[in-house]
C-alpha cells in the first residue's frame, strides 16, 4: 500500500512539476542581448535583435569556430512587441528577450515624441527588465550595432557587461537605465548614453572634451562610447561632451562611483597640463533656498585630487606653495566649467541633470505644493554658487620629478 | 527539551503564523492600493494602520484574558446564540472573499511575471490544493512549517534590501507628508483591515499554549509586520521614485528582478520567486483553516476541519469569477474599506455588551 501511494505520489507530481505549458527549452531560445531600436519616415519602428550565438566563445566553439558570434535582424513594425514576434518569421528560435541588458536607440527616433511611446509600451512587457541600459547612438541604432565589433570580447553581451563597469569608472557617460528613465519625465534633464560608430575627429587638448565619435582613435573598435544624450519629458533635447557629463554626474548629491582621471592647465607652466584623478568620496551638499525669488542654489561639492602625472616637472611634492597654487587653479577651473555648464543647463536646455528637484522636495510638506511651485521654471532663473573643496591626498610615487639638471653641466 | 506534540502552538510558531498572514503583504497588491491613497507617503500608512488596530486589538486581548476563550467563543458567550451567529457569518464571508481575491491576486502576479502561458484555473488549483494539504493537517502543523519557512524568507527579505541598496535614493521619499496629512490619516483608517487579520486569528486564542505566549507573539509579529511593510514601501519609493512607483503592478517583483550580485549574477529573481511561493501556500493555508473555522462557528458546527475541503473549492470557483488583475483590485479596496469598519468597531462592540452584562449581574 505504503508502495502505491509513493508511486502515485512520484507519477503526479512528475506531470505538475514538469510546467507543460511554461516549458523553455533552452535549445530553442534565441537570447537578444541587444535591442536597436530607429524609426521609419511613416512612424513605424525598425527595431534590430541582436542574437546571441550560444556556440561561439564556449567550450563547444570548436564545432562552430566559423560561425559568427551573433546573428543581426531588422524587422519593421508598429512597435517592439510586433517586431518580436514578426522576427520568428525567419529567425527559427523563439526571440527572448531574458538576457536583454543594453537598448540602443537612434538619435532620429530619440528626437521624435514617439520614443516615449515605444519605451513605455515596451516596459507593459514582463520580460523587458527595468535594469536594461540605454543607449542612444548617433546614427542609426542599426548601423551601430551592425559595425561594432569588438575584437577583444566576441560574445556581444560580455562586451556591454564590461563596458558598464568602465562606464562607472571613467564617468565620462552618465549610468542609464530604463528605470531612471522613468524617474526623470516631468520636466528634469534625463543624461542616456551618447555612442557613435562613425567617425568625426577633432583633436582638444582637454581629454574629456567631446562627444562620441570625435575623440581620435585609430584602429580598434569603431564604436566610441562619450558624453550624454539629454532627455527632456522623453525626447532628446541635445547632447553633453565628456566633461561637462562629468560635471554633472559631480554635482549630484549622492553618485555611483566618482573617480575619474582628468586634466587640468598646469598652474606653474601654462605649456603644459597636469592630469590628477579627481574623486568625489562624501556628499555633495545642496541647498536650495525655495523662499527667496529667484530661488537661490548653494553647492558645496568635496574633491580629493591624486597627482599621478605631471608633465611640467614641476616640484609639487616637495613644495608646499606649489601645491597651494595647484589645488587653488584646480578649484577655480573647476567652478568656471561648472559655472559655464549651469549657464548652458539654464539658457539651452531649461532643466537640470543635477537631481537637485529632490532637494527642492525635501523643502515642501505636501506633494501639491511642490507641483505649484514649479521647479522647471523656477530653476531657469535661479541663482547658483558652485564651491569645489579640493583637498590633496597623493602625489604619486615620486618624490620630486626627475628633471634634468642642465644648469650644473654648463 | 522536547515537547510531545499537544495541538497547541507556542510563542515563535504564532508569532510565523501572524507574519506570514500579514508581513506577506508587502509583496502583493496591497503596495499598489497604498500608493494610489499615500503618494510618495504610502510608507506612513501603515504606521498609523498599526496604531489604529492597535487600540482595538489591546481591547480585545483583556477580553479574551478575562474571558480565557477564542473570540468565537467569546461572541457567543457575550451576544448569544443568534447575533454571534451573524457576526461570524459576517466574519466567514470577509474571510472567504478575502481568500479568494488574494488568491487569485497572487496567481495573476505569478501569471504574469512568471507564468505566462499557464492556464489561470491551473494554477489557482495547484496554489489551493496545495495550501490545502498544509491546512487539513491541522492547526500545529501550519504553525510548524510556518515557522520552519519563517527565518529563511526574512533572511532573504533582507538580502533583498542589501542587492538593491545601490539603486536606492532616500530623499525620494519627499515631500514628507506626500498628498497632505489630512488624506494620509483618512486612508490609513480606511486600510486599517489590512492588519485586521491580527484580529480574526484572536479565534485560535485556545491554540496556543498560554495567554502571554499569545500577547507577545500578536503584539510582536504585528508589530514586525507593520514596520516590514513600511520599510518595502518606503523601498520601492526610494528605487523606483513616485509618481513610476504607483503606476506598476507588482513593485515587489521588479525589486526581485532589479537586484544583483555583482555583474555575473543577476538574475536572482527564481530564488526570491521560490521561497516567495512556499510563504505564499503557508499564508493560504492559514487563511483556508481560519475561514472553515469561522463557518463552523458561525452555524455552531462541532467539527470544522472536514470543511477545509470544500472552502478550498469554494474559493477556487469564486476566485475564478474576476476576469483580470485590476477588477480584482476593485473589489479588494471594496473588502479592505468594509472589513476595516467591521473589524475595529468589533471589540469596541464586544467590550460595551462585556461591561453591561456585568453591571447588570451585579
Amino acid at each position: 500500500m505504503k508502495a502505491l501511494k509513493l508511486v502515485l505520489f512520484s507519477t503526479i507530481s512528475l506531470v505538475l512539476l514538469s510546467g507543460c505549458w511554461d516549458m523553455k527549452s533552452l535549445e530553442e531560445q534565441a537570447f537578444v542581448v541587444v535591442l536597436g531600436i530607429d524609426t521609419t519616415e511613416d512612424d513605424m519602428v525598425e527595431v534590430t535583435f541582436q542574437i546571441a550565438n550560444p556556440q561561439v566563445g564556449s567550450t563547444e566553439g570548436g564545432m562552430a569556430s566559423n560561425e559568427p558570434s551573433s546573428d543581426i535582424v531588422t524587422i519593421t513594425a508598429f512597435d517592439v512587441l510586433a517586431a518580436k514576434e514578426l522576427a520568428n518569421n525567419s529567425v527559427a528560435r523563439k526571440i527572448n528577450f531574458d538576457q536583454l541588458r543594453t537598448i540602443i536607440i537612434g538619435e532620429e527616433l530619440a528626437k521624435k515624441p514617439l520614443l516615449h511611446h515605444i519605451i513605455a509600451s515596451s516596459i507593459v512587457d514582463p520580460e523587458m527588465r527595468r535594469e536594461t541600459n540605454l543607449i542612444v547612438s548617433k546614427e542609426k541604432a542599426s548601423q551601430f550595432i551592425h559595425a561594432n565589433k569588438p575584437i577583444l570580447e566576441t560574445r556581444p553581451h560580455k562586451y556591454f557587461s564590461f563596458m558598464q563597469s568602465r562606464w562607472l569608472d571613467t564617468g565620462y557617460v552618465p549610468f542609464s537605465n530604463l528605470n531612471r528613465y522613468f524617474q526623470r519625465l516631468s520636466g528634469e534633464l534625463f543624461l542616456a548614453i551618447y555612442a557613435s560608430t562613425e567617425r568625426n575627429e577633432l583633436q582638444r587638448k582637454n581629454e574629456d572634451d567631446y562627444v562620441a565619435g570625435q575623440v581620435p582613435q585609430k584602429a580598434g573598435d569603431p564604436a566610441q562610447m562619450m558624453g550624454s544624450a539629454v532627455f527632456k519629458n522623453g525626447k532628446m533635447i541635445g547632447t553633453l561632451t565628456g566633461e561637462e557629463t562629468r560635471i554633472a554626474l559631480l554635482l549630484r548629491r549622492k553618485s555611483l562611483n566618482h573617480s575619474a582621471f582628468q586634466s587640468f592647465p598646469d598652474p606653474v607652466d601654462d605649456k603644459y597640463r597636469i592630469t590628477v584623478r579627481v574623486m568625489k568620496k562624501n556628499n555633495v551638499k545642496i541647498n536650495v533656498n525655495t523662499k527667496k525669488s529667484p530661488p537661490e542654489i548653494n553647492v558645496t561639492v568635496p574633491v580629493t585630487i591624486q597627482v599621478f602625472s605631471d608633465t611640467s616637472l614641476t616640484n609639487y611634492t616637495t613644495d608646499k606653495e606649489n601645491q597651494q597654487i595647484l589645488k587653488q587653479s584646480i578649484k577655480e577651473s573647476l567652478e568656471k566649467a561648472t559655472k559655464k555648464f549651469i549657464q548652458k543647463t539654464q539658457d539651452e536646455f531649461k532643466g537640470e541633470p543635477f537631481k537637485w528637484n529632490l532637494e527642492v522636495r525635501r523643502a515642501f510638506w505636501t506633494m501639491e505644493e511642490y507641483d505649484k511651485y514649479d521647479w522647471e521654471k523656477k530653476y531657469q532663473y535661479a541663482h547658483v554658487d558652485v564651491k569645489y573643496e579640493v583637498k590633496l591626498e597623493n602625489l604619486g610615487e615620486q618624490l620630486k620629478p626627475a628633471v634634468i639638471n642642465r644648469q650644473k653641466k654648463e | 527539551m522536547i515537547k510531545a506534540a499537544d495541538g497547541k502552538i507556542g510563542t515563535r510558531e504564532f508569532t510565523s503564523i501572524i507574519l506570514l498572514s500579514i508581513g506577506i503583504k508587502l509583496s502583493d497588491t496591497t503596495p499598489n492600493l497604498y500608493f494610489v491613497e499615500g503618494g510618495n507617503a504610502a510608507w506612513i500608512l501603515p504606521i498609523i494602520s498599526f496604531v489604529v488596530i492597535g487600540v482595538p486589538f489591546f481591547i480585545l486581548l483583556s477580553l479574551l484574558k478575562k474571558h480565557d476563550a477564542g473570540l468565537m467563543e467569546l461572541l457567543s458567550n457575550l451576544t448569544g446564540k443568534y447575533v454571534s451567529g451573524i457576526i461570524g457569518l459576517c466574519l466567514f464571508l470577509i474571510m472567504l472573499n478575502g481568500t479568494a481575491i488574494n488568491s487569485r491576486a497572487y496567481i495573476d502576479i505569478v501569471n504574469t511575471m512568471f507564468y505566462p502561458k499557464t492556464p489561470i484555473p491551473i494554477l489557482l488549483f495547484l496554489l489551493l490544493a496545495f495550501s490545502f494539504l498544509i491546512a487539513k493537517r491541522g492547526f500545529e502543523t501550519i504553525g510548524r512549517t510556518a515557522w520552519l519557512i519563517l527565518p529563511i524568507l526574512e533572511v532573504i527579505l533582507l538580502t533583498l534590501i542589501i542587492f538593491v541598496w545601490k539603486d536606492t535614493n532616500w530623499t525620494q521619499i519627499f515631500p514628507i507628508a506626500g498628498p497632505g496629512m489630512e488624506q494620509i490619516l483618512k486612508a490609513s483608517v480606511t486600510h486599517s483591515s489590512v492588519f485586521g487579520d491580527v484580529i480574526l486569528l484572536a479565534a485560535f486564542f485556545s491554540f496556543v499554549r498560554s495567554y502571554e505566549d499569545y500577547r507577545f507573539s500578536s503584539l510582536f509579529g504585528l508589530g514586525l509586520s507593520c514596520f516590514k511593510i513600511a520599510v518595502f514601501l518606503a523601498l520601492y519609493t526610494a528605487v523606483f521614485d513616485y509618481p513610476e512607483v504607483s503606476s506598476m503592478a507588482f513593485p515587489f517583483q521588479q525589486l526581485t528582478r532589479i537586484a544583483n550580485f555583482g555583474e555575473i549574477i543577476t538574475h536572482v529573481e527564481a530564488i526570491y520567486f521560490g521561497f516567495w511561493m512556499i510563504s505564499v501556500v503557508i499564508h493560504f493555508s492559514i487563511h483556508l483553516y481560519l475561514t472553515a473555522y469561522f463557518f463552523a462557528g458561525a452555524l455552531r458546527l462541532a467539527k470544522f476541519e472536514p470543511l477545509i475541503l470544500p472552502m478550498a473549492g469554494l474559493t477556487l470557483f469564486i476566485g475564478l469569477l474576476p476576469e483580470n488583475i485590476l477588477q480584482i483590485n476593485g473589489y479588494k479596496e471594496m473588502l479592505i474599506k468594509s472589513s476595516s469598519v467591521l473589524l475595529i468597531s468589533l471589540p469596541f462592540i464586544l467590550l460595551i455588551v462585556d461591561r453591561w452584562k456585568g453591571w447588570d449581574r451585579s
